[in-house]
């Protein structure tokens, strides 16, 4: 983890400081200052890990979703336009020739989108050469 | 970003008497929420895409039958039939407008009734007309052309 308060003295990132001495009353719970050191660095490791870990899902799943709601309209749009020309040709000499051409693989064709996977004409090309 | 100090400090120099829950469950919060922010960071514009090629083909797989309606009621009304069937074409054309490329938990629900009633549509109509031919292939070749993701598991939507 990044740290902008490094410890001076040996690098340590929050370094923990020699303990001042208790009172006499009071036992000191935590021990030695090395164990003071491990106890900490235990609860970072496990709480700062699993912090990590649910932000990176979290993060992850959100992504993907606004992704999936961004991409379905598209793919909705270029499936019906599809959909529309095969009924058309259907029963004529061009409708063989026309399933492979406008095959999901075809038609999304990285070359007719954007670096962000938006159509990159607004007329999609092979859509439009079946187009009358 | 770093821990404050202050958190070490008291924790290293807390005795029995002075521990305090919240503060215990404070710190260990202020880590989690340091390590969450992290995490997050890590997730960037790959998995947006990731998920916006999965919505571009799931959207396309799912419209297909839809255009493919649309196009058989274009084809029908072009053929001229009698009244009885304009009613039919007329009830299918209102199917088809209520499905909309919205990804809504409601737009999703829509699509799904209306095209189980579109589909029993197109087969009476298919049926009328004597072109049943244009529907007898219909799910091998949205499977085909749309992918294995557009076929329904269901069998009562077989055609």
């Amino acid at each position: 983890m990044l740290c902008s308060r490094q410890g001076s003295q040996n690098g340590t990132c929050c370094k923990t400081p020699a303990p001042i001495e208790s009172s006499d009353d009071n036992e000191d719970v935590w021990g030695s200052d090395e164990e003071s050191i491990a106890v900490y660095a235990d609860l970072k490791r496990a709480h700062g890990k699993q912090g990590y870990l649910d932000g990176l899902v979290n993060q992850q799943e959100a992504s993907l979703q606004k992704g999936f709601d961004s991409g379905f309209p598209i793919g909705a749009d270029l499936g019906r336009d599809v959909g529309r020309i095969l009924a058309r040709l259907h029963g004529t000499p061009a409708f063989k020739e026309a399933v492979e051409a406008l095959n999901v693989s075809k038609v999304l064709d990285k070359k007719y989108f954007d670096d962000q996977l938006d159509l990159a004409h607004s007329n999609h090309p092979i859509i439009s050469s079946y187009d009358r | 970003m770093c821990l404050h100090q202050s958190y070490a400090v008291k924790l290293t120099r807390t005795t029995m008497t002075d521990i305090n829950l919240d503060t215990a469950l404070e710190f260990e919060n202020e880590l989690y929420s340091q390590g969450y922010e992290e995490g997050k960071e890590a997730a960037n514009n790959e998995q947006f895409l990731e998920g916006k090629i999965y919505g571009l083909q799931t959207g396309f797989q799912r419209f297909l039958i839809v255009g493919y309606m649309d196009g058989l009621l274009q084809e029908w009304r072009k053929d001229g039939h009698s009244k009885n069937i304009e009613s039919h074409l007329n009830q299918l054309q209102k199917l088809l407008d209520k499905i909309s490329n919205g990804n809504s938990d409601q737009s999703v629900a829509d699509y799904e009734r209306a095209l189980s009633a579109a589909r029993n549509k197109v087969r009476v109509i298919a049926s009328i007309t004597k072109t049943t031919d244009k529907i007898a292939g219909l799910d091998k070749m949205v499977q085909e052309v749309g992918g294995t993701l557009a076929v329904s598991s269901n069998p009562d939507d077989m055609w």
